[in-house]
């Protein structure tokens, strides 16, 4: 028999696929190409620059012993910036370093971003709950209001909000006044600012021992109601206890402080006056020639006799005295005149041409002035009281406002440009993410009979914000580095000071390269605290 | 499909690779060539032998081996227009008129006379405005081949910026301005105000310097460019306003109300204006300063736009030499021999070119003070043309 032949199978060769056809090395083929085009475009944009600062030759990077290296490249920043800046959240001279100058115009940036995060998002959230009510004129005011600030540049609304608006208020010697001491001019916005003084820790203490008062008398009150079943009055009563602890501490800081003194003359009697203001107001008096200080007399006066009767008082600018004396002169209606020195000694030398009639100062301070003095026994400390806080209202003195707290105008701008602008976007965030909670939700919440407020802040709001948190973040990113324009608005922010430093050294590269650091740690920290927060939020699943 | 994609981005990265290789490696080739040039010089030599007739010129024939033109006058050449970076914003200087969309002023005329001297042709020209802050990177990038905007001679910006001056063209001041009606009269008066200042300027530095000095303290407000401090101070944000005198008159004359402001006579800096080049490129250097020292020169001489041509038949040697007649002094810089007659043809002498902008006729009525010629007790002085 014979032997069946074996049985054929009919096996299909594997088809050679070619290499250039093959997915797997054609993936691995096209990302070493990949690789090789970031490195070969990178490594051209880094040739550029080295050529260039080749050209621009080894004076960019100028170490101290007169030798060039790159690790000089930042020693420029170490010499004095010679140059003023606006705005400065914290002393800034102009001897100070680039350095220096380069903090201040970060913490200018940090200081519009947060306020204007923070305001941003509270409009952007009315203006997006607001688009979604059923008032139609609501709504569609803040429809209005996205569509046209969305799809304007915010470049141009900064300008238009700067000299179209702004700088169309009043000159500064005719500000609005809504209210006394509240200045609203071209020159910005001045209210009177509370001074603590040295004296406000002591009376800090008092006002810790008024709260603990209210505590335990509202303990005591509420144990006795119920012991009894009578109704007292606890609100009063702890109120009352509280506020006379703290208004006792508030004479009893006054009485035995001795923090200020004055320096006056001995022929000018002030100090053999029953009280040193007594003194200084006969002291006036008698220079304006009026029987007594009435508002009246002094109406009567003309500006210029005013002007030369004041009382001219010697100060060192900044400090509590100031306002604390100011204060308590223009309580008796004293015609004075302020006059600031920089340093205690300009104010005692001041004091000693006769420029002011009293120095004023920390007790201390004015001690070693009169020890300067050509003939310290003509002249007698008298001790001025020390408000615990006292309220520094603004003030035109020559060109300007002095004392309170002032908001310049270029603060302003920035600030409600990027407000408004962002605003806008939030809106739309906000709105997206309302309507992105499902009607049921709403419906049922209705079903349980909460109010259209408890519906809206209990069962939409903490849902939406689930899908609102991360563009969020991008439109608080957006708001930070948009505040780079602020140099159109004249507001000396992060760029606007280091595009002075970099015209000044002519150190292109390194001032780019710490700009961009400087906004690349704030934009950093931005997400890393969001994306902390939206974690939090985020819907913990199993 | 998902193979397409691939091939299409392999194809494209390697496109971009290949593009990107040919940028890198483009080299310039170096051509170094001798120009021979053969030179006459008339050479006479005083024999003091009395009786003996005066000696003839004798032709001596002197080699003379001249540089070769720098790359930027080589480029400018083949480009066929200047690059000028300049100021759109300060009329009298650098000015975009509205009226003809054209570039026109007192730094624009010397790119024009550049343009002139380079290729016979002064609106040969493209001007580029620059502000405070481009204009550096601007030069520095090569952008523009030579930046004329009212930019303050000092001694960082000759060295760390890397560039490399010509003649003063204009020499200026830091001074003020305030409203007439302030009662301000000098700096002191500032006490407590806000001063208007234009970024990316040594002004920031002056002013402060100056205060500093004076011991007064005021709030500067700085902004970014000319119209926006123009601007801000028009609208009484500023009780000062600073800049240089020339663009303080400039800019007055486009405030609200000219005549209710008034420049204070304070002067606080030295500020010499003038054109500047990329340094290392001595050759355009030379070209740009001896193009800018022809104006003051023909102006010295009594050359000008309207008896250039029949001067080339005068009989002074100084003057046949400054407009290229006799000699070939405009050869060494690469240009031709009659340079200096093109520009003051076509663009006029130093004082032509003053009046034109600022002169009498103008809204600027600007004194020449120290901008007159020496021989008139300025500081305007050419070296020789010789």
């Amino acid at each position: 028999m014979k032997p069946k032949p074996p049985l054929s199978v009919n096996v299909i060769p594997a088809p050679v696929i070619p290499f250039w056809r093959d997915v797997r090395v054609l993936g691995v083929l096209a990302q070493i190409v990949f690789v090789f085009a970031v490195v070969a475009s990178l490594s051209w944009i880094g040739n550029n620059v080295a050529q260039g600062l080749q050209t621009l030759g080894g004076a960019q990077f100028l170490c101290d012993d007169g030798t060039s290296s790159f690790r000089c490249a930042f020693n420029f920043m170490s010499s004095a910036a010679s140059f003023d800046i606006g705005e400065k959240p914290i002393d800034y001279e102009t001897t100070d370093s680039y350095w220096r100058a380069l903090t201040v115009g970060l913490l200018n940036t940090i200081k519009v971003s947060i306020v204007g995060v923070v305001l941003a998002t509270v409009l952007g959230l009315f203006a997006g709950v607001a688009v979604l009510s059923n008032n139609w004129l609501l709504s569609r005011i803040a429809a209005g209001y996205i569509d046209v600030i969305r799809n304007t540049p915010l470049l141009v609304q900064l300008f238009f909000l700067y000299f179209a608006v702004i700088l169309q208020l009043p000159q500064l010697r005719d500000s609005l006044q809504p209210a006394p001491g509240f200045y609203l001019s071209q020159r910005g916005i001045a209210l009177p600012w509370p001074v603590f003084t040295p004296s406000f820790l002591p009376w800090l203490a008092f006002i810790i021992l008024g709260f603990i008062q209210f505590q335990v008398l509202w303990l005591l009150l509420s144990q006795r109601e119920r012991q009894t079943g009578k109704a007292t009055n606890r609100w009063l009563w702890a109120t009352l206890a509280g506020l006379i602890v703290m208004v006792a501490g508030w004479y009893l800081t006054l009485s035995f402080n001795t923090n200020q003194a004055a320096l006056v003359s001995r022929v000018s009697r002030v100090a053999q006056a029953p009280s040193p203001l007594a003194g200084l107001e006969a002291l006036v008096a008698k220079r304006l020639a009026l029987p007594q200080l009435t508002k009246e007399a002094l109406e009567k006066l003309d500006a210029e006799q005013l002007a030369a009767g004041a009382l001219q008082v010697c100060v060192v600018k900044e400090s509590p005295s100031e306002p604390n004396f100011a204060a308590q002169l223009q309580r008796l209606n004293l015609p004075f005149k302020m006059n600031r020195f920089d340093r205690p000694d300009q104010a005692g030398a001041a004091y000693a041409e006769e420029t002011c009639d009293i120095l004023v100062g920390d007790r201390s301070l004015v001690v070693a002035e009169r020890a300067a003095l050509e003939n310290p026994d003509g002249h007698l400390l008298v001790s001025i009281q020390e408000y615990p806080v006292v309220l520094s209202a603004p003030k035109l003195e020559g060109l300007n406002l002095v004392g309170g707290a002032r908001m310049t105008p270029e603060f302003a701008a920035i600030l409600f440009g990027l407000v408004i602008y962002t605003g806008a976007f939030i809106a739309e965030i906000v709105r997206s993410g309302i309507q992105a909670v499902p009607r049921g939700q709403s419906e049922a919440a209705r079903a349980l009979g909460l109010t259209e407020g408890q519906r809206l802040r209990l069962v939409v709001l903490p849902q939406a914000l689930r899908v609102i948190i991360p563009p969020l973040t991008s439109q608080y990113l957006n708001l930070t580095k948009n505040s780079s324009l602020a140099i159109a608005v004249a507001y000396p922010d992060l760029v606007a000071v280091t595009n002075t430093i970099l015209n000044q050294s002519g150190r292109a590269v390194q001032v780019v390269v710490l700009v961009m650091v400087s906004y690349l740690m704030v934009s950093l920290a931005i997400s890393a605290l969001l994306n902390w927060y939206n974690n939090r939020m985020a819907l913990v699943e199993r | 499909m998902n193979r397409k994609l691939y091939l299409l981005l392999s194809g494209l990265s390697l496109l971009s690779l290949v593009l990107a290789a040919c940028r890198g490696t483009t080299k310039t080739v170096e051509v170094t060539r001798e120009v021979e040039v053969v030179r006459e010089v008339p050479v006479t030599v005083e024999v003091p032998v009395a009786g003996t007739p005066a000696p003839t010129a004798a032709p001596v024939q002197v080699p003379v081996k001249f540089a070769e033109a720098g790359d930027t006058l080589k480029t400018v050449t083949e480009r066929g227009t200047l690059l000028c970076g300049g100021n759109a914003n300060v009329p009298g200087f650098g000015y975009l008129d509205p009226a003809t969309q054209q570039f026109a002023g007192f730094d624009i005329d010397f790119c024009k006379a550049l343009a002139a001297a380079i290729f016979d042709d002064p609106e040969k020209i493209q001007v580029i405005a620059t502000t405070g802050t481009t204009r550096f990177p601007a030069l520095q990038s090569g952008e523009v081949d030579v930046l004329i905007r009212n930019t303050t001679w000092t001694i960082s910006r000759d060295t760390s910026l890397g560039f490399d001056f010509g003649p003063t063209t204009f020499y200026d001041g830091q001074g003020m301005m305030v409203l007439k009606d302030s009662g301000i009269t000098d700096l002191a008066g500032l006490a407590g105000g806000t001063v208007c200042v234009q970024q990316g300027t040594t002004t920031e530095k002056n002013l402060a310097d100056v205060m500093r000095g004076l011991g007064v303290d005021y709030e500067p407000l700085v902004l970014a460019d000319a119209p926006g401090t123009r601007e801000a101070y028009d609208q009484g944000r500023c009780d000062g306003f600073t800049t240089d005198k020339s663009g303080l008159v400039s800019q007055q004359i486009l405030l609200t109300d000219p005549a209710a402001h008034v420049i204070l006579d304070v002067t606080m800096s030295k500020e010499p204006l003038g054109p500047l080049v990329r340094h290392g490129d001595s050759n355009w250097g030379d070209v740009v300063s001896w193009v800018t020292y022809c104006t003051v020169q023909a102006e010295e001489l009594g050359i000008n736009s309207q008896n250039v041509d029949d001067m080339l038949g005068s009989d002074d040697p100084v003057v046949l030499n400054t407009l290229g007649v006799e000699g070939d002094l405009g050869l060494a810089l690469g240009l031709s021999a009659d340079f200096c007659a093109r520009v003051i043809r076509q663009v006029g002498n130093y004082g032509e070119i003053y009046d034109r902008n600022l002169g009498p006729e103008t809204p600027f009525n600007l004194p020449r003070g120290p901008n007159a010629l020496w021989t008139n007790g300025g500081l305007m002085y050419s070296p020789p043309f010789r």
